[in-house]
């Protein structure tokens, strides 16, 4: 069977149903578009019998899913947001206190030093800091949580 | 999309796009998945701009995408261009208990979304390149070696092909 450039012809007169006398003639001869003549009952058979298998929800439940993944993305994207702003912030808080202590006796440089001698008013001071720092952050963009969108 | 419009819109091709993913993943819940999913992305998307039509292509061009990316995610031993499904390649070779189904699930993913497209659906060799992104050409040879294999494997099972 060799390929047959009016394939694509043939499946448009199929679907319109504007069948021209040369393409009828074509048909007769052509092999390649008489088994396609031949598969199309078969596979629009076999479609109407699967489609016959399909058990859907109602519209109305696709549109509530719908809003519900609308803002599900929303929200991966504001926690994106947050994280990116979250982790600016360490490291710009990191790089300030080096820029302020770097040579006091609180440089977070030495931070290893300080857990070693359980330098407790350093790391309680560089705690606070830091919490301060990160969760200016968090409580701003907090993210919503799946409950509240739903 | 308002809800009207969307309404008319699942009510006409959900089940005829259920029936095509069904046909390449020959399982009812993946394809209840992956129509809701399709469905779920079109509501996100603003399509007003396009025809009925095109958002038809939208939906199947999506289904199909969700497809091959479960395909991929999950490793699975069926690939989009050249397994057939192994479980069914293995059915017993007797042509009482093969019918057409059977013959149309022993073809590669690939060839059986391109036959349900090009047959079951009608879309123009254009379209089909346009939702499985390849060149019109290329549906062109791959629809004509689907229609071999397909002929190939009647033959095997001995079903007449008219």
């Amino acid at each position: 069977m060799k390929f047959c450039e009016k394939e694509s012809a043939l499946l448009a007169a199929v679907g319109n149903g504007h069948w021209t006398e040369d393409l009828r003639r074509h048909v007769q001869t052509c092999e390649s578009c008489r088994s396609t003549i031949a598969l199309l009952p078969k596979i629009r058979s076999l479609a109407e019998t699967s489609e016959k298998m399909a058990v859907l929800p109602d519209y109305r439940w696709v549109m509530v899913q719908s809003e519900i993944y609308m803002q599900e993305s929303k929200r991966r994207f504001i926690g994106k947001v947050s994280g990116f702003i979250s982790g600016s912030s360490i490291i710009a808080f990191a790089i300030g206190l080096t820029w302020l202590f770097g040579t006091s006796e609180f440089s977070p440089i030495d931070i290893f030093t300080h857990l070693k001698n359980l330098n407790w008013s350093v790391l309680i001071l560089l705690m606070i800091l830091w919490l301060v720092s990160e969760f200016q952050f968090h409580f701003l963009f907090k993210p919503k949580t799946k409950k509240e969108t739903v | 999309m308002d809800d009207q419009t969307f309404k008319v819109f699942y009510e006409t091709h959900a089940k005829p796009l259920w029936a095509y993913v069904y046909r390449l993943t020959k399982d009812k819940d993946l394809s209840d998945e992956i129509v809701q999913e399709s469905f779920v992305r079109i509501l996100s998307r603003d399509l007003s701009s396009l025809t009925d039509v095109q958002r038809k292509a939208y939906v199947y061009q999506t289904a199909t995408n969700i497809f091959k990316d479960h395909l991929r995610k999950n490793k699975s031993l069926i690939s989009w261009e050249n397994g057939t499904d192994s479980a069914l390649a293995q059915l017993p070779n007797t042509a009482d208990k093969m019918d057409f189904e059977m013959a149309f699930d022993r073809l590669s993913t690939q060839h059986r979304s391109l036959l349900w497209m090009a047959y079951a659906e009608n879309y123009s060799h254009e379209e089909i390149a346009a939702i499985l992104k390849i060149k019109t050409t290329s549906v062109k040879v791959l629809l004509f070696r689907a229609k071999i294999k397909m002929i190939e494997i009647l033959k095997e099972l001995g079903i007449t092909e008219g």
